[in-house]
């Protein structure tokens, strides 16, 4: 009977056809636009040419990928509304780094191709080459199991969920489909991709939003969170560790610093910042992409919401998949609730229109960030310990064969990690391992004068302390602390190392005068 | 509580419909941007500008 209930959706052959068609046209485009790849600056860059309205497409297509629409609301389905509050603070913070230029704008003037580029002109190499491989590695860890979430929101919405089979077998197939389509084009035609996936993802959601409240009704949803949640549903300071849910004032912080980090510091987003036209290109693209940063959460949640309610409405046997009545009864993953509640309320076509772009979303993600830590590895780790010998055309070779390598990574990983951290949480502790140190790096190097690489090289390594946050290590040393404690732990320890060792360590070339010059000239 | 439902309520709303104004700009000027991007790396190729990478590795030379 459990069984019945997991295959039961709206999906039709209509929508297996629009499935099917929609990422061959992406591979079309992919070889079409590989024809434009001639350098290095091509592949990572887009030419440095992404104007206002493509850089805000991109950096909504990167960042509004699947995974974040699946974490999102399996943060909602246990939160509530409370959970608004990380969209609303992620939509102020971008807002704010768009007209401020926080971070980004100075990077922009440098004309890097990427953060650790930065770090060896305003540090030395060794920073650069430490930093690339602390990016890669927490980067790499962090998209682990991007494939495996999202593997699951399409064999959920489709209503194979019931075979055992389904999860490995789609896993496969789409690694496969980016791995092809990201090494042929690079970032032209993760630009495009991203263009592509911006305007049907973004009409869908609003469209499958309108739908989840005309279904469930408007006064409904909030009436059942009062009901089921209470005040800890709506209101983000409370919190109730007995009970394990509500967030509280730490939480807060956390999620305004990860607002920072993921417009500002995230290597993704940056690569976008990057490749735009001018350093005021840059922030006009996160002016108005604040609102994607926004909206990027805040739509998931809601949808997470409502299959909350649902759930509960519904009753029965669903809300016995979920939440079992049977002591030693195994739950159904929250994960499979949202496109279990989008397969039953989308019609036929507009269901097939929704994983297709939601299929775009995944594939743009996943382009986008083996783009970022292959050419990461290649550019800020390979080439500077071969000692910059490599031609463009090799450093090309080299990132698409590390492209293959990430991938084939990402479906060993999802196979076979076993963590209980809501996903939010996974991927918030092993991001850490990268931004706690390049927050600090970042900060104290465009804005603080006496910052020196000593400082820089002792604070990249303190960052490696977020991965205590993880649970297989939690469980490993018997400690329990709460994710969002362990990574502001680790950006206030990095940030102590690095002015401590700037201060005792002093370079006796201290580069800060040159950056400056530098962006002087632009 | 009540404050609280009303300012989710706000920005749910308003969230939707800045995000739906957006989407049709980024949609109609995304286009053109695309084009221009394309047309900008193959001049760049035609007029032999090299990135700065290229410049580096002839500088290493």
């Amino acid at each position: 009977m459990i069984d019945s209930i997991l295959a039961e959706t709206n999906f039709s052959t209509i929508d297996w056809v629009i499935v099917i068609v929609y990422p061959m046209i992406s591979l079309g485009i992919g070889i079409f636009v590989s024809r434009f790849i001639k350098n290095m600056n091509d592949f990572v860059c887009a030419g440095k040419g992404l104007g206002t309205a493509l850089g805000v497409a991109t950096l909504t297509g990167t960042e509004l990928g699947l995974i974040t629409v699946m974490y999102s609301s399996q943060k909602a389905f246990g939160g509530g509304f409370a959970t608004f509050h990380i969209a609303l603070i992620a939509g102020v913070v971008t807002f704010f780094v768009g007209v401020s230029g926080f971070f980004l704008y100075r990077l922009r003037e440098m004309q890097v191709l990427t953060i650790p580029e930065f770090y060896e002109r305003r540090f030395d190499r060794k920073t650069r080459i430490l930093g690339g491989i602390m990016m890669a590695a927490g980067g790499i860890l962090n998209m682990g199991l991007f494939l495996k979430i999202g593997s699951m929101f399409i064999v959920g919405i489709t209503g194979l969920s019931e075979n055992s089979w389904a999860l490995p077998a789609v896993m496969v197939f789409l690694i496969s489909l980016v791995l092809v389509y990201t090494c042929l084009g690079g970032m032209v035609s993760v630009v495009i991709a991203d263009y592509v996936q911006f305007v049907v993802l973004s009409f869908g959601m609003i469209f499958a939003t309108y739908l989840s409240i005309k279904n469930l009704g408007w006064t409904n949803i909030f009436d059942s969170i009062v009901e089921l949640k209470g005040e800890a549903g709506f209101d983000p300071t409370i919190k109730d560790a007995s009970k394990g849910v509500g967030f509280g004032v730490e939480y807060i912080v956390y999620a305004a610093f990860g607002g920072l980090v993921s417009c500002a510091i995230w290597p993704t987003s940056v690569s976008r910042a990057l490749a735009a036209k001018s350093p005021k290109t840059v922030k006009r693209q996160f002016t108005f992409a604040s609102v994607s940063y926004m909206i990027r959460f805040l739509l998931p949640y809601f949808w997470g919401i409502c299959a909350f309610v649902w759930i509960m409405n519904e009753g029965g046997e669903l809300k016995e998949l979920f939440f079992p009545s049977v002591e030693g009864v195994e739950a159904k993953s929250d994960l499979y609730a949202m496109p279990m509640f989008l397969g039953s309320i989308l019609p036929a076509g507009v269901i097939g229109l929704i994983t297709a772009a939601m299929l775009a979303a995944f594939m743009s993600t996943h382009d986008s960030y083996l783009l970022c830590w292959s050419s990461v590895l290649t550019q800020d780790v390979i080439a500077p310990l071969m000692g910059d010998k490599l031609s463009p055309q090799k450093r090309i070779r080299i990132s698409r064969i590390l492209i293959v390598v990430i991938g084939i990574y990402v479906l060993g990983w999802g196979l076979l990690y076993k963590g209980s951290l809501a996903i939010f949480d996974y991927m918030a502790v092993t991001g850490a391992i990268y931004f706690a140190g390049a927050f600090a790096l970042l900060f104290c190097g465009l804005y603080w004068k006496r910052a020196s690489s000593t400082g820089a090289f002792w604070a990249l390594i303190a960052g490696s302390s977020a991965i205590l946050g993880l649970d297989p290590v939690q469980a490993f040393l018997r400690i329990k602390i709460a994710p969002e404690r362990i990574t502001l732990m680790s950006v206030l320890l990095t940030t102590i190392v690095m002015i401590a060792g700037s201060l005792l360590f002093p370079d006796k070339n201290n580069k800060a005068a040159a950056v400056k010059e530098f962006s002087s000239e632009v | 509580m009540e404050a609280w439902m009303l300012l989710w309520k706000i920005v749910l709303i308003a969230g939707m419909v800045l995000f739906g104004c957006m989407a049709v700009w980024v949609t109609i000027w995304g286009a053109f941007d695309v084009k221009k991007m394309l047309q900008s790396i193959n001049s760049e190729h035609e007029s032999g500008a090299t990135s700065p990478d290229e410049m580096e590795e002839a500088i290493n030379n």
